[in-house]
């Protein structure tokens, strides 16, 4: 692939640059420093590789402008030509290619043209200024790396995919590691392991421990016998301690009751009983003369007398005067004020009088009518007056109105008739000119058939002829031929002579010139017809000329028949000839004439007389509508003395309006109401004095009665004798009710005094009766028997109680009988020593047994913990699922360590196979560079290590070289490269700047002719500043194109 | 008419961990410990609920080394149960659980008989001695090597005789060669029913004359143990004719679903499929619990997602996500990617560069195994040394693992070469 020119939009210093075309196979790129030769190189590789993702900073903005970027023009090894755009953007910036006319071409095919050379190749191999040459670690890109040592074309990505390998690899496994997934794994194993190594003792455990199980019980039988021994006569002891205190209890009751004596049947509780029974007597005697003293309190109480008690005879009235107390109150209260508003309705009542008329009063008032039936009277009054008044404008106004219009239709009237007086009257009625158009018709319908006829006459005269070769039969062609035509001429004649007769002077005139004419013309015809008449007709055409004849006869009667049918419409009927059809046409036309002259006089004629009837009848109107007007006045005026007459009648003022009237009216009926206020507030006060005067009259006759005086401010003095008088009842009342309840009393509290006596004389005989149960009627005796009984009988329960208490402990029968005796026989602290005794040795098989059980329960759950023991399930399910692990992790293991095994072999087979490709070329170029002092390159397989060897067997590392040796063979190595890369793929433009600076003339000759032999292959692009470098190029290869670049471009 | 109805099972493997699994959920767990003591349940139930005569176990009841004293104490549970139902019970113990294994010491119960490291026959009717018969041996230790079956001999042809013993038959080369022999040493010998153990696959070696089963292993342990396990119903009329019936007793049933990813263009694709072969698993699996593999395979541009980092512990937890744990459950042990990229092999194999050279050295190596060794001997540095070794020694890598092994290593290779290319 070749770079044919570059055209820079802007990139560094160049905006829209074009370099180029490159035609020679060496290109030497001359500019000064800072002239842009560093930024084409990189304009290069980002238009074919794409801006540096990560370093913006070598991005070379453009700094003169256009959009950052560019393109390339290339041509492939096999002569291809494609342009390759590419503008700053994401991902190294968007690219595109088409061929040299244009058309896209897949991106994809970038790679191929650059013989899938990577960034980075591309970078170190093909495009490389000094520094990259000088930095030896430029060779160590991967990429490069890989090309050298591998001469890795497919396998650029080795290094890491050893390294990835690797990594997972160790991560899995790795001998001296600890941090790997197999060293965890078998930690973990390990560790279960030991579990499941101690699960193992487990059925030994088992064993024994069901052996020890075995004696615990055994052991726990022996101890339970023993116990239940031991507790049995722990029972025994037990309950002789515990009915010891019950048995000399009973020994005790039993000699108290031997001496007691027994009473039979004595009452049950009888000294509590005698006690309340002689309460009982007390607590009567007590309430009887308690009664007493009460009853003679109350019927003191029940006869009492007191003051006023004639004041209860007149309980109505006092009650009368208590009712009416507040009313009476309240009209004292009332009357003044009421006055007061009467004083004010009667002031206002007078203004309104005055208001209607100085003549009024309160009389006149209240006799005026001012009932619904006046009212209607008066609304109808002004509804009549107010329907006339306008009657008697709308009468006036129409009569001005027919007034007018009678003077516009005089005008209309002389207007016609002077119309009328201007038009002639026709010479043809309407029955004339019907006639005539009658006889027009007639005599076209005759014209018609005489054509006919003379038609048919004419087509037999030629049959004729043409057999007999003769032109006519004597007289009838002088007829035939002569007077037809002459006839019609003549015929036309008459008809215009006479309808421009009838039309008129003027048309006489010019119709009987040209009638004239026509008759000349017609007898000129005739004559001449008759002198050149033929004689003579053949006998053989006999019955024709009959038919002929015939015809002509037919034809003559037809000709008579139309002009009689004319004469009546003015044409002769002893013209020569018939009318024709002209003739008739012009008949016609006159008659049209005539009959449009009749419609235009009879149309004149009408309107005058419509003019004349219409005058006439307008005439009667206005007098109509002057009479009208007249009446309505008459009837206005009328109604106006009825009103007034009215007026009067009632006493009022004639010049009152029905309005007025009605206005008059409502102010009477406001006073009206007025005046009935008065009277209403007048009828009040009447009525509170009546009232204050009755209450006086009730009151007084009772004050007197008892003692009250009135005073002179009466109504005052009035209210306080009434109050006392009620006052004074109240008590009295009063008195009177609790003489009534003392009374009610007396009753009841004796009733209660008998009851009670009764009561106490029947707790007298309870306390007696029981004293005789007792044997005894004193009751002191009574109460020392009683005590003996009750002694008695409590020391019998007690010993019963005993008895039963002792047989609980003991048991029924013999058992109790024994027991009995052996608490006769038993003291004390022999009961005491032995129950020491068996509790002690119970004591001790308790603890035995405690400690057994212990043990048994411990053995127990250690049964129960191996029998039920499930760690050692859980142990294998783990151990399992790690080992599991750990083969896989295994397998993995394997497989990457095949997989890194692989690539090793492969990349030594590589090596050995394909290396020398790179390294020959690579030590010819260094061979040559260095005039043959270094002849040999040597790297050995599998290592990544480079050895030159000098012409006398010295072998070097690169380090030992000298930096410009050491420049050399790294420009040989990547010519080794360049070559082997061109051998397999496209051939890649090798762009260098500046890398020859540091060699000496000799070497940079060497260097130069290398680079030349290079062309051969690939295109070669130097950029430098220095001359003798152009020089030097052009020195070795005429055909070198040498370009200039300078800084201001 | 029923002369004889007994149950045959063997390879009970009490209390032995489920194996081939990486990581558990604690419930799922705990749920397989305690499996194959369900699926002995199921036997024992069966045998009540079947009234049959007598139970027989063909050896391997426990599971060796890790007999375990919960498992013995299970088992004779299950025996007592027996005895106290009237049903005989008769066992021999196998390569798993020779005589000399150590155990607890615990009595058998009445009709329970344990056959010893010497032939013996036994009545299975007390009161009729000559109805039936059973013969049996148990290993003395692990490793027998000699043809036990030639030690039977039937009493004579009155009563119906079954032979009860652990051997491998024929030579089934998925087992241990221990008590080799073969269906002719067993026709031999006058049995009229072989009740063998030691095959976990079951299988019917003669349907007749005599009759010789492998009922396999009631309960599956592993997923090459998948689909129904359980135990043979025996069926003996007065005839002598036997009337064989599986029943399935097992309680958690294992499943290798295999997806072939060629036809599947994405994740969700991928999703829906495992989910339509899951229903279709459960469906199979009558109500029982389900530990299932899932392999993947096949070429396709799912195998992309595959190889990113945490996709498959993603996917497996994505289809083990089904809320709470309930019975019966479902659970994906692990899922197997077996799947290759879109790569096109054999045109890589055309390359003339480094890749081609990579492929054409592995048809090399696979084609001249001796040229293995020196892999081998890298390998040995983790299974044959070390720690890791004692573990790992007897999972060394075989030959035909070797060859299996350098697939995968290409496709690593070529993953990580031809990544970058593309990168």
């Amino acid at each position: 692939m070749k770079i044919e020119d570059l055209y820079i939009d802007g990139f560094g210093p160049f905006a829209a640059k074009q370099v180029g075309p490159f035609t020679g196979s060496i290109i030497v790129i001359h500019g000064v420093n800072e002239a842009g030769k560093s930024s084409l190189l990189a304009f290069i590789r980002m238009v074919l590789f794409g801006f540096p993702r990560q370093k913006s900073s070598e991005h070379y903005p453009p700094l003169a402008g256009g959009q950052h970027g560019g393109r390339l023009s290339l041509v492939d090894d096999a002569g291809n030509r494609y342009i390759v755009e590419r503008f700053r953007g994401t991902r190294g910036g968007p690219v595109s290619i088409t061929t040299a006319d244009g058309a896209p071409v897949d991106e994809g095919n970038l790679g191929r043209l650059l013989g899938g050379a990577s960034s980075g190749l591309f970078s170190n191999v093909f495009a490389f200024s000094l520094d990259e040459l000088q930095a030896e670690k430029s060779l160590q890109d991967a990429d490069v790396n890989s090309q050298i040592y591998s001469a890795g074309i497919g396998a650029a990505s080795l290094p890491q995919a050893l390294r990835a390998i690797r990594d997972k690899k160790n991560d899995i496994f790795r001998r001296q590691g600890s941090k790997n997934a197999v060293a965890d794994l078998i930690a973990k194993l390990e560790e279960v392991g030991s579990g499941l190594d101690e699960a193992e003792g487990n059925a030994e455990k088992y064993g024994g421990h069901v052996s020890r199980l075995s004696e615990i019980s055994r052991q726990l039988g022996s101890l339970d016998a023993q116990r239940a021994g031991l507790q049995q006569r722990s029972g025994e002891n037990s309950r002789l301690r515990q009915g010891w205190d019950d048995w000399v209890f009973l020994v005790d009751v039993e000699d108290n009751l031997a001496k007691l004596p027994r009473f039979d049947e004595f009452p049950e509780n009888g000294i509590v009983r005698l006690e309340h029974g002689e309460d009982q007597v007390e607590a009567a005697k007590r309430e009887v003369e308690e009664t007493k003293e009460r009853f003679k309190t109350v019927e003191e109480s029940a006869q009492a007398i007191f003051a006023d008690e004639a004041l209860l005879n007149d309980r109505e009235a006092i009650e009368h005067i208590r009712r009416g107390r507040n009313r009476f109150d309240d009209s004292v209260r009332d009357l003044p004020e009421r006055r007061t508003e009467l004083q004010s309705l009667e002031g206002s009542l007078g203004e309104r009088l005055r208001d209607i008329g100085s003549d009024w009063d309160e009389e006149r008032l209240e006799s005026f009518d001012t009932s619904i039936v006046t009212r209607g009277y008066i609304e109808q009054v002004r509804q009549n007056l107010a329907g006339k008044d306008v009657e008697v404008q709308q009468r006036t106004g129409q009569l001005e109105q027919a007034k007018g219009e009678l003077l516009e239709l005089e005008d209309g009237e002389k207007q016609a008739r002077k119309n009328a007086e201007a038009t002639e009257e026709p010479a043809l009625d309407s029955a004339a000119l019907e006639q005539k158009r009658s006889a027009l018709r007639t005599t076209r319908t005759r014209f018609e058939e005489f054509a006919r006829l003379r038609l048919r006459h004419s087509d037999l005269r030629d049959q004729l002829e043409s057999s007999t070769g003769q032109i006519a039969v004597d007289g009838l062609s002088g007829w035939s031929q002569g007077p037809a035509l002459p006839i019609l001429i003549a015929v036309a004649a008459i008809v215009l002579i006479t309808v421009s007769a009838i039309l008129g002077m003027q048309t006489l005139v010019i119709g009987g010139t040209a009638g004239a004419m026509l008759l000349i013309v017609a007898t000129y015809i005739y004559f001449k017809a008759h002198r050149e008449a033929p004689v003579g007709a053949s006998p053989g055409n006999q019955a024709l000329l009959n038919v002929v004849r015939n015809a002509e006869t037919e034809e003559s009667e037809a000709d008579q028949r139309l002009r009689e049918a004319a004469a009546v419409l003015g044409f002769g009927s002893h013209a020569d000839v018939a009318p024709d059809a002209v003739a008739l046409d012009d008949a016609e036309s006159a008659l049209g004439a005539s009959d449009t002259a009749l419609r235009a006089w009879e149309i004149i004629q009408r309107r005058l007389a419509d003019a004349l009837e219409a005058r006439q009848h307008h005439e009667r109107r206005v007098e109509n509508a002057t009479q009208v007007q007249e009446s309505a006045q008459v009837g206005l005026e009328s109604a106006r003395m009825e009103w007034q007459t009215w007026l009067s009648g009632l006493g009022l003022a004639e010049t009152l309006t029905p309005e007025t009237m009605v206005e008059l009216r409502g102010r009477v009926e406001t006073s009206r109401v007025a005046l009935g206020e008065v009277r209403a507030m007048r009828r009040r006060i009447e009525a509170i004095e009546h009232d204050i005067d009755e209450y006086r009259e009730l009151i007084e006759p009772l004050a007197n009665t008892f003692g009250i005086s009135i005073g002179t401010e009466e109504n005052r003095e009035l209210a306080s004798a009434a109050d006392a008088l009620i006052e004074r009842y109240d008590t009295v009342r009063e008195s009177e009710s609790q003489r009534d309840i003392a009374r009610h009393e007396v009753e009841i509290i004796g009733q209660q005094l008998r009851l009670r006596e009764e009561r106490f004389k029947e707790s007298q005989e309870v306390v007696v009766q029981l004293l005789d149960a007792g044997g005894t009627d004193d009751p002191e005796e009574f109460r020392r028997r009683a005590g003996q009984n009750a002694n008695r009988r409590e020391l019998e329960q007690k010993r019963a109680e005993l008895l039963v208490r002792l047989q609980q402990l003991s048991g029924p029968g013999d058992q109790f009988d024994g027991f009995k005796q052996s608490l006769a026989q038993a003291s004390p602290q022999e009961l005491e020593d032995s129950s020491r005794n068996v509790a002690e040795q119970i004591e001790e098989n308790a603890e035995s047994r405690k400690a057994l059980l212990i043990e048994q329960g411990e053995v127990g759950t250690l049964l129960s913990q191996l029998t039920s023991e499930e760690e050692s399930s859980a142990l294998r399910v783990r151990k399992n699922a790690l080992m599991e692990e750990l083969r896989e992790q295994a397998r993995e293991w394997s497989t990457l360590t095949i997989a890194e095994e692989l690539l090793l072999r492969t990349r030594m087979k590589f090596q050995e196979e394909r290396q020398p490709a790179v390294i020959q070329h690579a030590q010819k170029f260094f061979a040559t560079i260095t005039d043959q002092r270094y002849d040999r390159l040597y790297s050995p397989p599998g290592e990544q290590t480079l050895t030159v060897t000098e012409r006398t067997g010295a072998r070097k590392q690169p380090s030992e070289l000298s930096r410009g040796t050491r420049e050399q063979l790294y420009l040989a190595l990547r010519f080794g490269l360049i070559r082997e890369f061109g051998e397999r793929t496209e051939r890649l433009p090798v762009v260098v700047d500046e890398v020859l600076v540091n060699f000496d003339p000799d070497r940079a000759r060497r260097a130069a002719a290398a680079f030349v032999e290079l062309s051969q292959t690939n295109q070669v692009l130097v950029f430098t500043c220095h001359p003798e470098t152009v020089d030097l190029f052009t020195g070795i290869a005429a055909d070198t194109q040498v370009i200039e670049i300078k800084p201001s471009e | 008419m029923t002369r004889l109805k007994f149950i045959h099972a063997a390879d009970l493997h009490l209390d032995s961990p489920f194996t081939g699994l990486r990581t558990l959920e604690p419930a799922i767990a705990s749920a397989l410990k305690e499996a194959t003591f369900d699926a002995y349940s199921n036997i024992i139930e069966l045998c009540i609920s079947e009234r049959v005569d007598a139970l027989l176990i063909a050896g391997d009841i426990y599971d060796g080394d890790d007999r375990s004293l919960r498992a013995q104490l299970k088992f004779f549970d299950g025996l007592i149960r027996l005895s106290r139902a009237g049903i005989r019970s008769f066992i021999c113990h196998g390569n798993h659980d020779p005589l000399n294994g150590w155990e607890a010491r615990l009595n058998f119960p009445e009709g329970s008989y344990r056959f010893g490291a010497a032939m013996e026959g036994i009545s299975v009717f007390k009161d009729e001695p000559g109805r039936a018969a059973v013969y049996g041996i148990s290993y003395p230790q692990r490793e027998v090597r000699e043809n036990l079956a030639r030690q039977f001999v039937a009493a004579g042809p009155e009563a119906f005789s079954i032979g009860l013993l652990h051997a491998n038959v024929d030579n089934n080369a998925d087992h241990e060669a221990y008590a080799p022999c073969t269906l002719r040493d067993l026709e031999d010998t006058g049995m009229d029913y072989w009740a063998l153990g030691h095959v976990h696959t079951r299988q019917v070696l003669r349907e007749a004359n005599p009759t010789v089963v492998y009922p396999g292993n009631p309960q599956g342990r592993h997923p090459n143990e998948p689909d129904a396990r359980g135990v043979y119903i025996v069926d003996v009329d007065d005839a002598g004719r036997v009337r064989l019936e599986f029943r399935a007793v097992d309680v958690v049933r294992w499943a290798t679903l295999e997806i072939d990813i060629s036809e599947l263009e994405t994740d969700q694709s991928l999703f829906d499929k495992i989910d339509h072969e899951i229903a279709q698993c459960q469906d199979n699996a009558d109500g029982r619990d389900i530990i299932f593999r899932l392999v993947l395979n096949g070429r396709g541009p799912l195998h992309d997602s595959l190889r990113r980092p945490g996709f498959v512990d993603d996917l497996l937890e994505r289809v083990n996500d089904t809320g709470p744990l309930e019975r019966p459950f479902l659970w994906c042990e692990r899922i197997q990617a077996s799947t290759a990229s879109l790569i096109d092999r054999e045109q890589q194999r055309q390359r003339s560069d480094f890749v081609g050279d990579l492929v054409r050295l592995c048809d090399e190596l696979q084609v001249t195994p001796d040229s293995l060794s020196e892999i081998r001997e890298n390998l040995q540095e983790l299974y044959g040394r070390g720690n890791a070794g004692r573990y790992l020694r007897q999972y060394a890598p075989t030959e035909d693992d070797l060859l299996e092994l350098m697939v995968s290593a290409e496709a690593a290779c070529l993953a990580e070469l031809l990544d970058e290319d593309s990168a």
